[in-house]
């Protein structure tokens, strides 16, 4: 694992006059398979390592990333990269850092099925996939995992090492029918080993899917816009929170470090205790939630992770936050900065993020319904870069007439401000599904993985297009 | 460097058909700024060695960690247990076999990127632009590497490269405007252009109002109109195509639109050019669509023999993809609006998104500066608006091209673009309601 050169590059840091310094071995060991109309189009295994170190001289914030582990390469980069931050103070920010505790510590996550298996058991999964989802004319399937392995040391004793394993699997689907088509996109994660083969349940789930829309396909008709009831789904929740709620609340957006690319936010950093959402709402992030696509226990900063809970009963409750941010609002981290790699800056980032379940059961949620639309998933979303205004493009969605699906409706457009939506919230439902993401910000781009979810909601009065 | 060819030579001896081996080697530096103020530096040295390999049919795609002969011999061998499990891909047909023979690309290498003060590039952007706005956010990186191709093919070819890219957005009030620039060389670098154009932008786009929903002629900046032809491009990808997520399926030789638009894989100071794909066919100019009509698909040499034509030289060994894409200029003056009578002018888009990408229905938001334009006038700055329609509908009706082109990227487009401003006629544009 080269931690003796991680140890290097810490003391090399410090001899420096680095204030702060840290450093981050990262070791992963993945396989990619990927299918295309039923050949095995990517066979794929790749073993990297590097070192990514962060810094602060003279209060300038610098970072540099090397996978080579060679002392005097290490030492030459060490020196460009400090001349570099000592210059960049001409006109750099003083960044200050959260007082955080330091931990010792070793954590990994149990596989009951192992990762490391040939890859004739890896391709037979994607194999029974894409025969049951043979109703589909074009399929493309891909399955990866991967173990990484990090070894976090910094200047105020902190050593964490940890193993995280994960597999992903994501599936773009397309049905024609009588010179029509549609399309059906998802992807699951999960941190542990390949038993998450049997809980996705995928050979069951994507014919019945597929069945649906093709169905669909044929009979669904456009809905006459006007105002009515939605209730989502837990796919389309689970997308709400994630770019309705979660980033907002990504204080470094806050703060505008994010402007230029990802974005800034409609939250103010004086909107804790404003009200946004109803108050059956609340939402969380929670990077422990176990075997969550964004699991971990500690993070790219070494602060020990926790449960944040953004929205407390429709009200801004916190933001998520690294220790720079912390800093800035004069309180500590709560364990947010992530990095998708030893060779990126660790981001505020989610992890898990998802809303508590409610009270209701689904019979409960649609008996309320006099008129309105049931957005099962969806396909098309987006939403702009302050987190104002969303859309989720229904993929199989109904109508529901006084409480019952009636007929399939296409394509219906949910096109909405984020406290119109979260703001017409009236049931929660009790059951809890999740979906992965792989959720993009950075520039360099830094793709990272998170899982997003929650139960069935009802929303009152939503203009349906 | 010398490892490529070890490891080439160790797989031709376990029995590798087809054998493609690639170093790569990249020192870079980084720096990001935030409400006027380098927030972090980066400094990086990388090196990588991609590995593939097919043992008749049996393909793996591979990497070596560690850059030594040891560690190649255990990769080797592990490779050799790998392919066993996997079957044969019946639709696999081979790397290029021919003999080539490269031209050196122009304007690619430029010593003075090697060592250069970052810090004042950045401070001179920024000054620019703060000229007229409040606070500028973005990044300036600096890239020097070089890349070795081996093959079973005989492919043996070295390349040297240089890049720089300065992206700078603007906020003036509740206005802001985003500019960037791409190139191979240093003095075609434009910092203090892109400052003043992201500020400007800014300055003019404050007290927006909220957009109505309609249809509009709308004229599409050089930013989104590089993130409009990576979509183009993306979708006339063959990989795309077989997946049945394009929707210039089925569309081969048949009119979609007006335009030209290239992939030009050896364009001199071209931010994405190469000498050789990763197959190591030179790479060369390709009209993907010209005066309207689609021409061909982005090809490796597999995919070409797969559909009964001939490589265009994009090889990606999985996805054909486009090195560097121009749409080629009109004659169009810059901002000229004067036929427009019910338009649009979009400085930005972000978040592209489709609902479905074989009928190519999509939706796209519109950010930064915006503008209504009336009878042939710009009027007010708009905001809240959202561009929802189909990318087929939206390439079919470019009306107008103008004649000032500008090499940049995109955050959500991998593909630099060289593109001038376009006209496109009656585009949706929806927006939410409550």
């Amino acid at each position: 694992m080269h931690e003796d050169i991680a140890d290097y590059v810490l003391k090399l840091l410090i001899e420096n006059k680095a204030e702060y310094a840290e450093v981050r071995l990262e070791h992963d060991n993945g396989n990619v398979f990927s299918l295309k109309n039923s050949v095995l189009e990517v066979s794929a295994f790749e073993d990297t390592a590097g070192i990514g170190a962060r810094y602060l001289i003279n209060k300038n914030l610098g970072f540099l990333d090397i996978n080579v582990f060679d002392k005097d390469k290490i030492k030459q980069l060490v020196e460009k990269s400090l001349r570099l931050t000592k210059n960049s103070g001409k006109i750099g920010e003083k960044v200050e850092l959260s007082k955080e505790d330091a931990h010792k510590v070793t954590y990994s996550v149990k596989q009951k099925v192992k990762i490391e298996q040939n890859p004739e058991f890896k391709i037979e999964k994607l194999k029974e996939l894409d025969k049951c989802a043979k109703l589909a004319k074009s399929r493309l399937l891909h399955l990866s995992d991967n173990i990484t392995r990090k070894y976090f040391i910094n200047s105020e004793g902190s050593k964490i090492i940890a193993e995280l394993p994960r597999v992903n699997v994501y599936y773009f689907l397309t049905v024609q029918e009588n010179g029509k088509s549609i399309q059906r996109f998802l992807q699951h994660g999960y941190t542990g080993g390949y038993e998450c083969w049997k809980k996705w349940n995928l050979l069951e789930q994507v014919p019945e899917e597929l069945k649906a829309l093709k169905k669909n396909l044929l009979i669904a008709k456009k809905i006459k816009p006007g105002k009515m009831d939605v209730i989502t789904g837990a796919e389309v929740t689970g997308i709400a929170v994630h770019e309705s709620c979660g980033h907002p609340y990504e204080a470094d957006r806050i703060f505008g470090r994010e402007g230029a690319q990802a974005g800034e936010s409609f939250v103010k950093k004086e909107d804790i205790g404003k009200r946004i959402g109803s108050n059956c709402v609340t939402i969380v992030d929670d990077p422990t939630l176990e075997n969550g696509f964004g699991y971990y226990l500690y993070d790219d900063e070494g602060v020990k992770a926790r449960r944040k809970v953004l929205m407390k009963n429709g009200i801004v409750n916190e933001f998520l936050h690294n220790r720079e941010t912390a800093a800035t609002m004069g309180i500590k981290s709560n364990g947010g900065a992530r990095a998708n790699g030893y060779d990126k800056e660790p981001l505020v980032r989610m992890s898990n993020t998802f809303v508590l379940p409610g009270n209701y059961n689904e019979d409960e949620i649609f008996e309320g319904v006099k008129k309105g639309v049931y957005f099962k998933n969806f396909m098309e979303w987006n939403i702009d870069d302050k987190r104002w205004q969303q859309k989720y493009v229904g993929n199989e969605a109904y109508l529901i007439e006084n409480g019952r699906i009636t007929k399939p409706v296409k394509a219906p457009i949910l096109e909405i401000t984020t406290p119109g939506l979260w703001g017409s919230v009236d049931a929660v439902g009790k059951n809890m599904e999740y979906s992965a993401g792989t959720c993009g910000k950075g520039e360099p781009m830094q793709g990272i993985p998170a899982w997003m979810g929650g139960p069935m909601m009802r929303l009152r009065g939503i203009h349906i297009k | 460097m010398r490892i490529a060819y070890y490891t080439r030579d160790k797989l031709l001896k376990l029995g590798a058909s087809d054998v493609l081996v690639k170093y790569g080697q990249v020192e870079a530096s980084h720096v990001k700024f935030s409400n006027n103020q380098i927030v972090k530096t980066g400094s990086e040295v990388l090196e990588s060695l991609s590995v593939f390999a097919s043992f008749k049919g049996r393909l793996v795609f591979t990497n070596l960690k560690n850059l030594n002969e040891k560690s190649a011999d255990e990769l080797v061998k592990q490779i050799g247990k790998f392919v066993k499990h996997v079957p044969v891909n019946k639709e696999y047909k081979g790397i290029a076999r021919e003999k080539f023979s490269y031209k050196k690309l122009e304007d690619c290498y430029d010593k003075k990127i090697i060592d250069l003060d970052e810090v004042d590039i950045v401070r001179k952007g920024i000054n620019r632009a703060l000229e007229k706005a409040e606070r500028t956010n973005g990044v300036f990186d600096r890239t020097v590497g070089k890349a070795l191709l081996v093959g079973s093919n005989g492919v043996e070819r070295e390349e040297e490269f240089t890049g720089v890219y300065f992206s700078l957005r603007s906020f003036y009030k509740d206005g802001s405007g985003h500019s960037n620039s791409c190139s191979r060389m240093l003095n075609k670098l434009e910092v203090e252009k892109s400052g003043e154009e992201s500020g400007t932008l800014a300055r003019e786009s404050v007290n927006p109002v909220n957009g109505v929903a309609g249809k509009y002629d709308i004229v599409f900046g050089t930013m989104p109109t590089c993130v409009l032809v990576n979509h183009f491009m993306e979708h006339a990808s063959i990989g795309n195509v077989e997946a049945g997520l394009s929707f210039l399926s089925g569309k081969l030789g048949k009119d979609v639109g007006k335009v030209t638009i290239a992939d030009y894989g050896n364009m001199p100071n071209g931010y994405g050019s190469s000498e050789f794909d990763e197959e190591g066919v030179p790479t060369r100019k390709t009209n993907v669509i010209e005066d309207g009509k689609l021409k061909t698909y982005l090809h490796n040499t597999s995919s070409a023999l797969r559909h009964k034509t001939k490589t265009t030289g994009n090889a990606g060994l999985i996805n054909p993809n486009a090195w560097n894409i121009v749409l080629e200029k009109g004659k169009c003056e810059q901002g000229n609006v004067e036929d427009i009578k019910r338009g649009l002018y979009i400085s930005n888009i972000w978040y592209t998104r489709y609902q479905n990408y074989a009928t190519g229905d999509f939706s796209t938001i519109p950010r930064d500066a915006a503008f209504i334009i009336e009878n042939g006038q710009f009027k007010q700055a708009v905001k809240n608006i959202r561009i929802s329609d189909n990318m087929l509908n939206i390439l079919k009706n470019i009306d107008r091209v103008g004649k000032e082109v500008k090499q940049l990227r995109n955050w959500e487009s991998d593909i630099s673009a060289v593109v001038p401003e376009i006209l496109v006629r009656n585009v949706n544009v929806s927006r939410a309601e409550g």
